[in-house]
């Protein structure tokens, strides 16, 4: 059976140590600040980047990872593996997709599969560890995982928590949740990402109904496989919404996890989400 | 591959009505004319959604049924404030109105529509079937004319069959209702094979949204002259159109992107050819039309900046309009893949004074009908409102107890399903509106509103206008009064405590957020000085202040 190596990118979060844990490769996006670039994960902890926004008065901006970032790393994999499964944020969202495809074609396209999660943070984390855990030990051929992780994507929610708009707005991915822009009163929105699209769901408008409206729509929209969990820069609210989460859906563990640089940006500071994977 | 209904036949859906009327016009006169533009904004306005689920040509913007209907409604305005009662005048005004209220693409062809009529009908005091000939092949040439590189299967082609039938008709002696169902049948065919004529309406199998937007204002002059309303029928003959349309046909156009820049030019030192000649050089849809000194210019092109930068040399630039049709179709073609996108249901909300209504406007409430306290509207004042928005499936937010019935009633004379969201205040409204959710349906939201409405506190300050008495407690003229849901609960010399009064009537330890609405009798100040003592009294409490503009109450306030 082949050898499978998984690869995802910095956007990806996962629970506990599950990324180590499964041997997952991670490319990092870029934070492009003034005169600064950090690597998401890697050059900046994110404690430390969220007080950078509070002190600057410019905002950053994203870039995706390099040609050549991809085509080194596959290169060096397929030095011990047979294949490569590489799972990425959703390509309406990001280049980040299409840089992976074209490395893809020039290494070995053969060997090399790029799959459109639709998503990211924990659901793009779990296709990763899904990958891994199928190609583990030479268990499943590269097209079997390849159309399991495809059936996981349409089943993915990841509904989150704004602050504000602005970062979303200013990062020009805010889709259809443009609707929600020009109040004159201030709210907390609600968002959804499915299969790449950015909708708005509602308006709550403090932080304590905010949390108890995403528990609420994302808890019913089906019988729940997997739900976890992130935030970033909102450490404190935590406790409390694994508690209010499991209360919603018993029986289903909480993964927990920290969103990233990256998708700070595009969020701003006080983003949590909730993410779920629907049963079939 | 979606399918469309095709346009209903005339007198196919209306049954024993299409029968002829008692009394067939001989001309239209000026005052029937205002009739007929009127009638036509409001089925253009009643079918804007589904117009705007048609549109695949030239690009997908997605708007064609919103402007037609805002220009055409601009026509019928200015053609309702012209004092001369002769046809060639109204038509005159209609003609200015709809260049200035043009928006869009679709909006300037039909602008130039009007005008064509317009100037083929001068000095005619009424308009025989022979004359009314003469204005659609006028409208159609107009039409042509204005368009740079003239494409068949649109509306141009739907203008230009409609003038001919009307040109044989009126040839044939048909009487006035002959003369329109005949135009009517027509262009209700000519709609219909525009599906045939273009390749991308072929493969989004959808007609095409101009033509099937002119349609409408020659259905609206056949109804008119057959004496019939559009209000009356709007239901039977709403022919729903699959709003997967525009999805659809999502793929099938992807060239020609870039900005859509519209302006107006005044006094231009250029005549139109030039200025067309220009816009050409830089982009294409390019629509230079205009009277006179006024020349309204439309271009698609990736240079808007170009675009205006010349145009500022040569006379005097307004009505500036840039519009990004890559987002734009990115936004149409995301909305698709997720199988629904934004919400089909619409919120009427009932405001009083510009603050509010800003408010309920900013929040995406669809129409907002004047009035309050003192000022309650009437029911055609809701049903107009209902009316004037493309949604199908309506909540109404009375926003005051005296409003209640008002809403009812007009809920229950309108075929559309329109739902009461019972609010008896301002607060509730705002918090209904804001609990709406985009992806729920019309059931869920009028639960989700009505708990929200349920959870707010509604505190109203005001100052006594007599001496009274309330529960055994004397008032007296100038004090302060502060109201919880109603009911006085505070009775003080100021305003910033008669509010605090209330609120700590108001369980304020269970409540999260404090919304100040301050209007008429209070300053900003007053509201920050408000805050200040609310945050100092109940720390836990997130404050907004926001000017409200209402009158009667300084402040409203609410708690939730």
């Amino acid at each position: 059976m082949p050898r499978i190596a998984v690869v995802t990118d910095s956007t990806a979060d996962f629970p506990g140590d599950a990324q180590e844990r499964l041997g997952i490769e991670m490319v990092p996006l870029t934070v492009v600040w003034d005169r600064d670039s950090f690597r998401d994960k890697l050059d900046l902890r994110i404690a430390d980047f969220y007080r950078l926004m509070r002190e600057r008065s410019t905002l950053p901006t994203t870039s995706a990872p390099s040609a050549g970032a991809f085509e080194e790393t596959y290169e060096r994999l397929l030095g011990e593996a047979d294949h490569v499964i590489s799972v990425h944020l959703a390509g309406k969202l990001s280049a980040t997709l299409d840089v992976a495809r074209g490395a893809a074609e020039r290494v070995n396209r053969g060997k090399i599969s790029v799959v459109d999660s639709g998503q990211t943070t924990m659901c793009l984390g779990w296709l990763a560890m899904r990958a891994a855990e199928l190609g583990a030990d030479g268990g499943a051929e590269p097209a079997a995982i390849v159309k399991e992780l495809e059936s996981w994507v349409p089943r993915l929610r990841l509904y989150a928590v704004l602050d504000s708009l602005t970062n979303l707005q200013r990062g020009g991915r805010i889709g259809r949740a443009q609707a929600l822009v020009g109040s004159l009163l201030n709210f907390k929105p609600l968002l959804l990402v499915q299969e790449g699209q950015v909708l708005p769901i509602e308006r709550p408008r403090s932080r304590a109904s905010a949390m108890r409206r995403i528990v609420d729509v994302a808890a019913s929209q089906g019988k729940i496989e997997k739900i976890g969990v992130a935030e970033g820069d909102a450490p404190e609210i935590m406790d409390d919404l694994v508690r209010m989460v499991g209360e919603r859906v018993p029986g289903v563990p909480v993964d927990r996890g920290e969103i990233g640089i990256v998708l700070g940006t595009h969020a701003g500071p006080g983003v949590f989400g909730v993410a779920t994977l629907l049963a079939e | 591959m979606t399918s469309v209904s095709p346009p209903p036949e005339p007198g196919a859906n209306r049954g024993a009505e299409a029968s002829a009327p008692a009394y067939v016009p001989v001309v239209l006169t000026g005052d029937s004319l205002r009739v007929a533009l009127e009638a036509a904004a409001t089925w253009l306005e009643l079918q804007a959604a589904s117009i705007n689920a048609l549109n695949v040509y030239p690009v997908p913007d997605g708007d064609t049924g919103t402007n037609m209907s805002m220009t055409m409604r601009a026509a019928a305005e200015a053609s309702a404030v012209e004092p001369s009662g002769q046809a060639h005048a109204v038509a005159r005004a209609a003609a200015r109105g709809a260049l200035m209220g043009a928006r869009g693409n679709s909006g300037v062809i039909l602008s130039q529509l009007v005008r064509g009529f317009a100037e083929a009908i001068d000095g005619q005091a009424t308009l025989d079937v022979g004359t009314i000939a003469a204005g659609l092949e006028g409208a159609a040439r107009a039409g042509y004319r204005a368009v740079g590189t003239p494409v068949e299967g649109t509306i141009l082609t739907v203008a230009r069959r409609a003038g001919e039938e009307a040109r044989a008709a009126a040839a044939a002696g048909a009487d006035m209702l002959q003369f329109w169902e005949r135009v009517l049948r027509v262009t209700e065919r000519a709609v219909r094979e525009t599906t045939d004529q273009l390749e991308a309406l072929r493969r989004a199998g959808v007609v095409d949204a101009g033509g099937q937007g002119y349609r409408l204002v020659i259905d609206a002059f056949y109804r008119t002259a057959r004496g019939e309303s559009i209000e009356a029928e709007e239901m039977s003959a709403a022919a729903p159109v699959a709003s997967q349309a525009l999805v659809a046909a999502q793929h099938v156009d992807e060239g020609g992107l870039g900005f859509c820049t519209e302006f107006l030019l005044q006094y231009a030192t250029d005549d139109q050819q030039t200025i067309r000649g220009f816009m050409e050089s830089l982009g294409d849809s390019v629509i230079v039309v205009g009277d006179g000194d006024l020349t309204r210019v439309h271009v698609h092109t990736l240079r808007p900046g170009q675009a205006l930068d010349w145009a500022v040399e040569r006379g005097t630039v307004s009505g500036i309009k840039i519009e990004n049709m890559q987002l734009q179709h990115e936004a149409g073609r995301a909305g698709g893949v997720a199988g629904g996108g934004l919400s089909k249901i619409g919120v009427v909300a009932i405001s009083p004074g510009p603050g509010f209504r800003a408010l309920f406007s900013s929040m995406g409430a669809a129409a907002i009908v004047e009035g309050g306290q003192t000022m309650n509207p009437s029911v055609q004042d809701i049903l107009t409102a209902i009316s004037s928005v493309g949604y199908q499936e309506l909540v109404l937010l009375p926003n005051n107890k005296n409003i209640v019935m008002a809403a009812r009633q007009a809920a229950e004379q309108t075929p559309r399903s329109v739902r009461i969201v019972p609010t008896r205040s301002l607060p509730q409204g705002i918090a209904a509106l804001l609990a709406f959710n985009y992806v729920e349906d019309l059931d869920t939201n009028v639960q989700l509103m009505d708990e929200a409405a349920g959870r707010v506190a509604s505190i109203a300050v005001t100052v006594a206008q007599k001496d009274a008495e309330d529960k055994g407690q004397p008032i007296a003229a100038g004090q302060a009064l502060g109201m919880l849901d109603d009911e006085i609960v505070a009775v003080t010399d100021s305003l910033v405590e008669a509010a605090l009064g209330a609120l700590a009537s108001a369980e304020p330890d269970g409540r999260e957020i404090v919304t100040i609405y301050w209007g008429q009798g209070a300053t900003r100040d007053q509201a920050q000085a408000l805050c200040e003592a609310i945050q100092a009294e109940h720390p836990h409490l997130e404050t907004e202040i926001v000017e409200g503009g209402q009158p009667h109450y300084p402040f409203i306030i609410a708690v939730e």
